[in-house]
């Protein structure tokens, strides 16, 4: 366990977030402010840092490392999962650039909030203590509301950062309840004390080890609520659809992968520091089963929502929500984790996924956001002839939207492919029954992915005017695109990456 | 001789596509005959496959099933195999490969590809009245033949891909331009059909991933280890031989080897297209372009009943005989109800549709007979429903290209105006019916032969479909070419153009050499299908 000074040569890369915040919010009140140019370079220069700095740390990471005395573990998936966040808060950055929603005079404070959150979701992948946990979570769910409200004069948005609050403050609370549960089995807010008493150690009460199941899985299931809210799995979905639409639409992007790719990391997390190795019944079956409920609601409420959504934010709303069941999928084969050998292949899955979910959601976001911004309208009817209108964007949102659905030979089809293959590997009903509606799911999915395809290629458009994009736009479309098509043929290095989570 | 033969076939019309992509649109002109080449090239070097193939070589599937899994080709019967791994972590391989069974589609569709774009040479100008504008041709033109081309490449996949991951990737692969072929280009209609047809074949590609990808967790080698291509030991494998003849699977609660093989048929059922999953069928190749219904009929279809053969067969060889009654009484419905439907069409097109779902139930018939006349009857009616089909549907273009509509009641007389025409037609329409000489006939009667000896009821009131088809098919000829001009203008219709008479001839050709020397393509699978036979029978 490492003490303070020796930990920060650990969180260089939050380091320099934190210097970017600071830059960013100097530049703000600044003169140069006036210039988007300037700001988002000096946010992106500080996103590319540090997201070097991560790469390299991934590279040469060995085990696991507590410290800040025992707060934080840094490791493998730490890193991984820094490169997710920071790369969706570059790309958020070049999004927001690029778009007419977000004000001239609001672009340093967004630049500011979005580096600090993604500051504030690697602590999420990185907490071992309670404490640590409910900081971080409410740290990046505090930047969020502000992010949500950022166009002032805008009332969806005003009530978007409203229900945001509202709904965040409710979870957190029933999390945070939770969590006193677990303090009180221990007495101590370390995950890893804990386990300990789980599994049948040292505890403050008198009943020791297994005695504790009941209440642990009490306290578990109130702290998995909070994080459900995070990653919008149903039943505490329904801020999502109304925040995603009132939101502009670059955070908007954002929302739908950052904090519910740190949900899923701080879920992961949690779950293996405090269940690994506990051989309990109770415990193991409960989850497994309220974990998969949870995902068989979400991936079949999310895609009959989307059905008939005619606002593409909307639609993308209930499609990320039909994602996190799919991604819930892979957490729920957690009894693997509890067992005496423990195999985190489904977290691997999982965490694979949120990659590849990262680069198919941001693109057809960013699609979304710059139809917005060129035609005014997230409606499905902006999206008319867009196939002739502009060929390209079309034809990458095409991309995007076959890999969403699952299709080969997208990399949305191997991440699929990979948690079902982690699901159907646990054996027994419950996990054939899980990927059996999972594959229904993916194919009810279809009928809305394909509505926007018939919308932009086979519905004709009075207006036929070409819709440019310009250089920047077509340099984003290719960074999401290409490893888009990509990892679904070339996955290996992405596969070993996986490996690496919980290694 | 070109070496990674079947490779080349599969990713030329891939590359001939890029080329279109990217190439600016001042060539746009070019492009058709870029297109003309990306399928050219697969046609030609079907030529060297079929020479150079081996018809004596099959897999000893007992002999086989004792054994440990080799790298040997040769042992299952395999030739012009290429194989590598391509991801370790999922021990998948790129592995292609034809046996007997695959080489006549893999000509099949080199052949019913290349007509296909000759076939739409002309048609792929806009159709639509509200796309004036030049950048609107451009991309419909440019889209157009390039995704004739990347379907072309998934559907050569599908039939060379020996390992269950490349198959499924190729096997979805097809879907898009698919549905972008008929959803753009199609009737009045296409915009349900494309959806219909899409969501109708996904419906049965997620079950049969399940399917896989069980199978890739619960097979386990029955001796020895199974290989990848380097050599290497793997604990699982996606090698379609190593599951078929070297595995023993371990069945974990309600999942049995039924159930499994229930999965993968409705998968390929539904591409069939088999009674009931039917319906879809009809309003894609009603509402689709010529070129695009030649395709789907001539290759498409096929690719359900090679997928029975290649995957359900000898992975399950007892679950197949188990179900082999019920494949017979089905595919007794599809030709008998098939040919109820095509009598009652009032579009010449539906009834060419429907007299797919007929034909395509009698290599359903055939297959289920488990007899060595039986299943090559099968195998062969697939190819010459591909070429007979290919024929019909560029037969009823080229009358609407003139007519501008198919209503069966509105024609009258065309063989007056149209003699060339009318004799194309007469010998492809007869070639569909069974007509003895030509090719239909062979297929259709070796089928009967082969299933009578074991489904004897179902062959009976199959060979009602003979009859029905020779209703449907002379009533169409009598509305259609002869009796008086129905109306003055069809007098005018000009006979076949130059490219009409290129995408028929070949056809034509193989329709009628078929029909009455059938070896070449008998003896190419026949020493397969033996070998399958008795591998299915060896585990009753």
């Amino acid at each position: 366990m490492l003490g303070n000074q020796a930990s920060l040569a650990l969180v260089i890369p939050e380091a320099i977030l934190g210097a970017t915040v600071a830059g960013v919010m100097a530049l703000g009140v600044s003169r140069a402010a006036r210039s988007r140019g300037v700001v988002a370079a000096s946010g992106s220069l500080g996103l590319l840092a540090a997201m070097a700095v991560a790469a390299w740390q991934a590279a040469g990471a060995h085990g696991s490392v507590a410290a800040f005395h025992g707060n934080v573990v840094v490791d493998a998936m730490v890193s991984l999962f820094r490169l997710v966040f920071f790369g969706t808060g570059l790309l958020t950055l070049w999004f927001a650039y690029a778009s007419s929603e977000i004000d001239t005079r609001d672009f340093a404070d967004m630049t500011a909030l979005v580096c600090a959150s993604v500051m504030g979701m690697s602590f999420m992948a990185a907490a071992s203590d309670l404490l640590m946990m409910v900081l971080a979570m409410e740290f990046v769910g505090l930047l969020s509301y502000v992010l949500a409200g950022l166009k002032r004069e805008d009332q969806r948005s005003s009530e978007a950062a409203l229900k945001y609050v509202i709904y965040g403050a409710g979870a957190s609370g029933v999390a945070l309840f939770g969590m006193s549960f677990l303090y009180g089995m221990a007495g101590d807010t370390s995950i890893q004390a804990v386990r300990e008493v789980l599994l049948g150690g040292a505890g403050e009460g008198t009943r020791q080890g297994a005695g504790f199941a009941p209440l642990g899985l009490l306290a578990v299931v109130m702290v998995l609520a909070g994080l459900g809210y995070k990653v919008a799995a149903v039943p505490f979905h329904m801020w999502c659809p109304d925040v995603y639409q009132g939101a502009p639409t670059p955070i908007t992007a954002f929302f739908s992968v950052a904090p519910k790719a740190a949900g899923f990391a701080l879920m992961m997390r949690f779950l293996s520091l405090l269940l690994a190795g506990v051989s309990s019944r109770l415990l193991s079956d409960g989850l497994m089963v309220l974990i998969g409920v949870v995902s068989i609601a979400s991936m079949t409420l999310g895609n009959l929502a989307a059905l008939n959504q005619r606002s593409v934010k909307r639609l993308l709303a209930y499609s990320s929500i039909a994602h996190a069941g799919y991604l819930l999928m892979g957490v729920a084969t957690l009894p693997a984790l509890m067992s005496a050998t423990p195999d985190p292949s489904g977290f691997r899955a999982v965490y694979f996924y949120l990659v590849v979910y990262l680069f198919m959601n941001l693109g057809a976001f960013f699609v979304t956001s710059h139809v917005v911004t060129r035609l005014g309208s997230d409606d499905l009817g902006a999206f008319r002839a867009l196939g002739q209108r502009s060929p390209l964007v079309a034809g990458v949102m095409a991309v995007f939207l076959i890999s969403l659905a699952g299709l080969p030979p997208t990399a949305g089809f191997v991440g699929k492919f990979y948690l079902f293959w982690v699901v159907l590997k646990q054996g027994g009903a419950f996990y054939y029954v899980l990927a059996f509606i999972g594959v229904l799911n993916s194919f009810l999915s279809l009928f809305y992915y394909a509505r926007i395809l018939k919308v932009m290629y086979l519905e004709p458009s009075a207006d036929t005017r070409p819709v440019a994009a310009g250089p920047l736009a077509v340099a984003v479309l290719m960074a999401l695109g290409v490893p888009t098509l990509l990892f679904g043929v070339w996955f290996s290095p992405l596969l070993s990456a996986a490996g690496k989570v919980l290694g | 001789m070109v070496d990674h033969v079947l490779s080349w076939m599969t990713f030329f019309p891939l590359l001939a596509a890029a080329a279109i992509l990217v190439l600016p649109g001042r060539l746009q002109s070019a492009f058709k005959w870029i297109a003309v080449l990306g399928a050219a090239v697969p046609f030609l070097l079907a030529f060297q496959v079929w020479l150079g193939f081996d018809t004596h070589l099959a897999a000893d599937g007992r002999a086989l099933r004792g054994a440990a899994p080799t790298l040997d080709a040769a042992a299952y019967g395999l030739q012009f195999v290429e194989r590598a791994v391509w991801i370790r972590a999922f021990n998948i391989e790129y592995f292609v490969g034809v046996d007997g069974v695959s080489v006549s589609m893999v000509l099949l569709t080199a052949l019913v590809s290349l007509v296909a774009v000759i076939a739409s040479v002309r048609v792929a100008r806009p159709v639509e009245p509200h796309h004036h504008s030049i950048a609107g041709i451009q991309v419909k033109e440019r889209a157009y033949y390039g995704l004739i081309l990347l379907l072309e490449t998934g559907m050569m996949g599908v039939f060379v891909a020996l390992d269950f991951f490349l198959f499924y990737v190729f096997w979805e692969v097809m879907l898009l331009p698919m549905y972008f072929l008929i959803g753009v280009w199609g009737g009045p209609r296409k915009e349900y059909a494309a959806i219909k047809f899409f969501l109708y074949t996904l419906l049965g590609s997620v079950l049969m991933l399940l399917a896989i990808v069980y199978m890739y967790i619960y097979a386990h080698p029955a001796h020895g280890s199974y290989l990848l291509a380097d050599g290497s030991a793997a604990p699982h494998t996606f090698n379609m031989m190593y599951l078929s003849y070297h595995t023993q699977f371990e069945w974990v609660s309600f999942i049995t080897g039924k159930l499994l093989w229930v999965l993968f048929f409705i998968g390929f059922a539904i591409k069939i297209p088999m009674f009931p999953f039917h319906t879809w069928l009809p309003d894609a190749h009603v509402e689709a372009p010529t070129a695009i219904s030649v395709i789907l009929a001539g290759v498409l279809l096929k690719m359900g009943t090679y997928g029975i053969l290649r995957v359900n067969y000898p992975v399950f060889p007892a679950e197949t005989l188990w179900a082999s009654t019920a494949m017979a009484v089905f595919g007794t419905i599809n030709i008998v109800y098939g040919a109820f439907c095509a009598m009652s069409q009032k579009d010449f097109k539906s009834l060419v549709a429907y007299s797919s779902i007929s034909h395509m139930g009698f290599v359903l018939l055939g297959m289920s007979s488990f007899t060595q006349e039986g299943m090559n009857g099968a195998v062969l009616q697939m190819f010459n429903h591909g070429t007979i089909t290919s024929m019909m549907f560029i037969l009823v273009g080229v009358i609407y290209d003139r007519a501008h509509h198919r209503d069966l009641a509105g024609f009258g007389g065309l063989a007056k105006a149209m003699p060339v025409y009318t004799g194309f037609a007469g010998l492809a329409f007869m070639a569909a019916l069974g007509l003895p000489g030509l090719s239909g006939f062979i297929s259709e009667a070796l089928v009967f032969l082969g299933a009578f000896q074991t489904h004897r009821v179902a062959t009976i009131i199959s060979a009602s479909g003979v009859i029905l088809a020779a209703s449907y098919v002379l009533w169409m000829v009598h509305r259609v070419f002869l009796g008086p001009l129905r109306k003055e203008e069809y007098g005018e219709f000009s006979d076949l153009n130059w490219r009409e008479w290129l995408s028929l001839v070949p056809l034509a050709i193989v329709v009628v050499v078929l029909g009455f020397y059938p070896m070449p393509v008998l003896d190419l699978m026949s020493a397969s299908l033996g070998a399958l036979r008795d591998f299915v029978l060896a585990a009753g």
